[in-house]
């Protein structure tokens, strides 16, 4: 799950917890230009998927990276 | 215990009187004397202690810049040196409470007696509940004067470093911590007793009174995921605009919906808005409805083939105050709709 206060349910016992931006914009950060702010999103997105395919015995918080580690292919030309 | 007790209070934007949900990211302050509820926290401590200062804060801004907040705390209370921390009463909000839970452990680790009061599935007992006294509350504000007698009840006896006895009796909520005691009658004879009181529909007292939450087994991971179908589930009560389904949070009202975004690359402030109650939703209903759920991301990662596909339909439940046996029963709900659905993952985002 991605949620903004992971401390919540990593302490009732959720297994694969993605820490969101904040409560009013989880996935993404109006801040931020489109484009930074869809690259976010992806961040977010591609961690979930990370995470649902890493094998877990107790709560465990996945972070999203500060940046994106890889050249999404989509933006290549 | 000193004659007069030196008492600091914690208390949220809406009871300091800056504003509801407008002001939840008011950054931590810090003023002398008391603030709100602290006016009745003060009077009702009459000759037994006074609030010397109230630190309050936007519900939003204090669990999202948590260090600072606790350190701001850590701060006051190193500067007012009270003899008792008193939070809340949070009632049954969530990050009030949380926010309660903290202030609590900061005057804790500075060995500094604290007491806060909220709903015990609040998510402040949920995540620090085993560390800290909290008096049990309902949901009604109304009942304040009588919450604020109750935590002081409680925390005068924390302050004058008595021994505190079991929850039922000093009034808080359990820490599953048993203590051996003699009691007058043997234990077969209290279980005739409660069995015979429970068989008339007379109150009782068990002897056992721990809170606990399922223990679920973490699904395995998924080994393919190009060939797994992904479903996404907001809490942040994302609905059609108009909202045809009439969703909104509270008692009996809440239940969860599905909304077909099939073929759908993003959804459209048009079309869609956030009717949850529990923090201020304009950013999701005039900026961004997607980010509740990353619809666009998911899509951009079908399309590269990193997923087999999104799910034809998303999970909404208006998630504010949501006791967990009504939780428990919607997660069935959807859950049972996955397995129909040959859904393989699911993405919940929780607001």
């Amino acid at each position: 799950m991605i949620s903004a206060l992971p401390s919540v349910p990593l302490s009732v016992g959720a297994h694969r917890v993605i820490k969101g931006v904040r409560v009013e914009h989880l996935c993404g950060d109006p801040s931020l230009s489109p484009e930074q702010d869809s690259e976010l999103m992806l961040r977010i997105a591609r961690t979930a998927l990370k995470a649902l395919q890493t094998d877990v015995t107790e709560p465990t918080l996945f972070e999203p990276p500060a940046q994106a580690t890889e050249k999404e292919p989509v933006h290549a030309s | 215990m000193p004659a007069e007790i030196r008492v600091l209070h914690y208390i949220n934007q809406f009871f300091a009187g800056i504003g509801g949900e407008d002001a939840n990211d008011l950054p931590i302050e810090i003023r002398e004397g008391p603030i709100g509820p602290g006016r009745l926290l003060d009077q009702k401590l009459g000759d037994r202690g006074t609030v010397i200062a109230t630190v309050f804060s936007g519900d939003n801004y204090f669990v999202e810049e948590e260090d600072v907040s606790v350190g701001k705390v850590r701060d006051a209370l190193e500067r007012f040196k009270p003899d008792l921390v008193v939070a809340g009463p949070a009632f049954d909000a969530g990050r009030y409470g949380l926010a309660c839970t903290l202030v609590c452990q900061a005057a804790s680790e500075l060995g500094i007696p604290a007491v806060t009061g909220m709903v015990e599935d609040n998510a402040g007992v949920l995540a620090n509940g085993k560390d800290i006294y909290t008096v049990p509350t309902g949901e009604n504000p109304a009942d304040m004067a009588s919450i604020i007698d109750r935590m002081i009840a409680l925390g005068l006896k924390l302050a004058s470093k008595e021994a505190i006895g079991p929850a039922v009796v000093d009034d808080y909520i359990p820490h599953g911590i048993r203590r051996e005691v003699i009691r007058e009658k043997a234990g077969a004879e209290r279980a005739v007793d409660m069995a015979l009181a429970l068989a008339l529909g007379k109150p009782f007292i068990s002897d056992i009174k721990i809170r606990q939450y399922d223990v679920v087994t973490a699904p395995p991971p998924i080994q393919n995921m190009a060939e797994t179908t992904v479903a996404l589930l907001t809490t942040a009560g994302i609905v059609p605009r108009g909202n045809p389904d009439g969703q909104r949070d509270g008692a009996g009202a809440r239940k969860w919906v599905s909304y077909d975004i099939e073929g759908v690359n993003a959804l459209t402030l048009g079309e869609w808005e956030s009717v949850h109650s529990g923090f201020k939703g304009y950013i999701y209903n005039s900026v961004n409805p997607n980010y509740a759920l990353p619809l666009p991301a998911l899509r951009g990662l079908e399309a590269l083939g990193v997923i087999k596909k999104v799910h034809n339909e998303f999970f909404s439940i208006v998630g504010g105050g949501c006791p967990v046996t009504e939780a428990q029963q919607m997660g069935r709900g959807v859950a049972e709709r996955l397995v129909r659905d040959g859904v393989q993952a699911v993405i919940l985002e929780s607001t």
